[in-house]
């Protein structure tokens, strides 16, 4: 895995790449940093960070588009399917070196605070919290784009299913309110059709009928049951589950000064998820 | 040792591989023979783990290619069809990625990468990246990654297509040298190639092992008779009537004239037997004038022809990939 994780960063510095991500993502701390800090004046770094989130949606799909669709573009797969390494291992180590790339980023934003300190800033705790809390997200959105960019070959096209992948999470949040009035009913159709996609989406990975069914069958029969018995637990479901699924809803909270240990749990949850999707993707392959 | 039994490959309706079985044992160079789309990279990935198959098992050394992956794996050296080279790399940092990714212990690391590059001629290019060399040279480092880490077994899927001739010989001489400490798989649709290089044979075609066995087994498959094509000037009745004294009526096969007056006709004559003088002076002596006598020794390539030419009616692309090169025999 180590050698993998090698190759990796060493490949992100022969090529363009990863001096670009870096490059825009400093970039973009500085601009931001510049606004809200310096120009508006405002004494909390976590107000630049709030922006900074947008720019992942450009910055990840960037930095993860090439790494699972150079292999099979320049068939360097083979080499790695015939490794004595299990290929979870090859997953991972791939997805650390992405996720070492931003932390990089991240080692260097967090000096802006303390830059800040001279001018007068205090607030280091939450700069420093909400900056961690922007290195999670962007590492489950790195797992999150791996996968999206295991399922082609195309450079471009996995960048685009990336950028649309992550706005549409973005989106997510901005629209959540919308849901706030949904009823009960809405609520339990929606929430049914979405597990049975997510139980087509699990059959469309593994071809296992057995196993998508059960998903599908644990997925919607306890909320047939929950519906029935209580219907007005679904007042507002949708609302409630959307805000809990929420990546950069969750983000937010850290930006008002909360240390909080469900989004570290769930930022590595969503990420854990991916990369064994981006796993099932890759054994799949070597079994069509 | 490797033991593949039962190995069956299917994509969709396709069968890529009907139920393959063979045995291969340590210190010979085996040639996978076939034509283009027969299986031979399809057979070379499903050994090396690459692929799953839809039945069957692998075994190398008695580990199961799947459920000990990564026993069976440190057994093997694989070079791909398309060498699967970072091109961003140079060779000397290629190969030590491979050496580290295959678990070689850190302190030989460097020792080992020197050594496959010196045994692969790679040593002068080694700080060139991958993507400026020539074929030839992308196909040693491709050779050099299949060495590290001491593997007992090398299987090379045709490591010389897209070759020039002063490449080919290079790497056929590479082989030849491997043979000697490993056991060497090379895959090829080229008949003179692998006779040349290996000890034994494996002939697929259409997904099916037609024939294994060394290059004098095969050839024995096809019998110990000649062809002896004749055109004689002369009527059909007496030239036949000529002939038929000399051999025997059913070993004759009487073909179409290309002119009129001709008669142009095949006879199956025991190899040991030569009977052209006779046929001569008794064709002359009914004032019969032989235009054309010519022995058609059986070879080789009649030997993969046949075999191959049984399935051919079945083969079909075994995958989406381009292999452009006709079949040269």
């Amino acid at each position: 895995m180590i050698a993998i994780f090698k190759r990796e960063m060493r490949s992100y510095f022969h090529n363009v790449i990863g001096f670009v991500f870096l490059a825009l993502l400093l970039l973009a701390a500085g601009v931001f940093c510049a606004i809200f800090n310096v120009i508006l004046g405002s004494a909390d770094f976590a107000d630049s960070l709030y922006y900074l989130q947008l720019a992942l949606i450009i910055l990840i799909p960037l930095l993860t588009m090439r790494s699972m669709t150079e292999e099979r573009r320049a068939h360097t797969d083979q080499l790695l399917y015939s490794l004595p390494l299990p290929l979870w291992k090859i997953v991972l180590g791939k997805y650390l070196a992405m996720v070492a790339m931003l932390g990089i980023g991240c080692v260097v934003i967090a000096l802006f605070p303390l830059i800040l300190t001279l001018f007068g800033m205090d607030a280091l705790g939450t700069a420093y919290a909400t900056l961690f809390a922007f290195f999670l997200l962007g590492a489950a959105l790195i797992a999150f784009c791996m996968f999206l960019s295991s399922l082609t070959e195309n450079q471009l096209i996995a960048m685009i299913l990336c950028v649309v992948g992550i706005l549409v999470i973005f989106l997510l949040d901005t629209f959540v309110t919308i849901f706030i009035s949904a009823g009960a009913v809405l609520s339990f159709i929606v929430l049914i059709v979405l597990t049975l996609l997510a139980a087509l989406g699990v059959y469309g990975l593994t071809k296992n009928l057995y196993f998508s069914s059960l998903v599908a069958i644990l997925g919607v029969l306890p909320q047939i049951v929950i519906f029935l018995i209580d219907s007005s637990l679904y007042d507002g479901m949708l609302y409630r589950a959307v805000s809990v699924l929420s990546l950069f809803y969750r983000y937010t909270v850290f930006g008002s000064g909360v240390f909080d240990l469900t989004t570290i749990i769930y930022d590595a949850s969503f990420a854990a998820l991916f990369i064994f999707m981006t796993w099932l993707v890759m054994d799949k392959r070597r079994r069509a | 040792m490797i033991e593949v039994k039962h190995l069956t490959k299917t994509y969709g309706n396709h069968h890529a591989l009907k139920d393959i079985s063979f045995k291969i044992t340590n210190g010979k160079i085996y040639g996978l023979l076939g034509p283009n789309g027969a299986g031979k990279s399809t057979t070379m990935n499903i050994m090396t783990g690459c692929l799953a198959a839809t039945a069957g098992t692998v075994k190398i050394n008695g580990f199961d290619i799947y459920k000990d992956a990564t026993e069976a794996k440190r057994l093997i050296g694989y070079l791909p069809e398309q060498p699967p080279l970072y091109e961003d790399m140079t060779p000397e940092e290629y190969l030590t990625f491979v050496a580290e990714a295959k678990g070689v212990d850190p302190e030989r690391v460097a020792r080992q990468v020197k050594e496959v590059m010196e045994q692969t001629s790679v040593t002068e290019m080694k700080d060139r990246l991958i993507r400026n060399l020539s074929k030839g040279c992308r196909q040693r480092v491709g050779i050099a990654q299949a060495l590290l880490g001491s593997p007992e077994i090398i299987i090379l899927d045709e490591p010389t297509v897209g070759l020039d001739p002063k490449q080919l010989v290079e790497i056929r001489e590479m082989v030849r040298k491997l043979g000697k400490k490993h056991t060497v798989i090379i895959s090829s649709h080229i008949l003179a190639e692998v006779s040349e290089m290996c000890d034994e044979l494996l002939v697929i075609s259409g997904g099916e092992l037609i024939a294994q066995g060394e290059l004098s087994e095969l050839e024995a498959m096809l019998g110990d008779t000649d062809t002896l094509h004749l055109v004689i000037r002369g009527d059909e009745a007496g030239v036949l009537e000529v002939l038929y004294g000399i051999v025997q009526k059913e070993n004759c096969t009487l073909r179409s004239a290309t002119k009129e007056g001709e008669v142009s006709v095949d006879v199956s004559i025991p190899r040991e037997s030569d009977v052209r003088d006779r046929i001569f002076f008794a064709m002359a002596d009914r004032r019969y004038a032989v235009l054309t006598m010519e022995i058609e020794h059986k070879s080789l390539e009649n030997v993969f022809l046949a075999l191959t030419d049984r399935t051919a009616d079945s083969i079909e692309p075994e995958q989406p990939e381009s292999e452009e090169e006709e079949l040269e025999t």
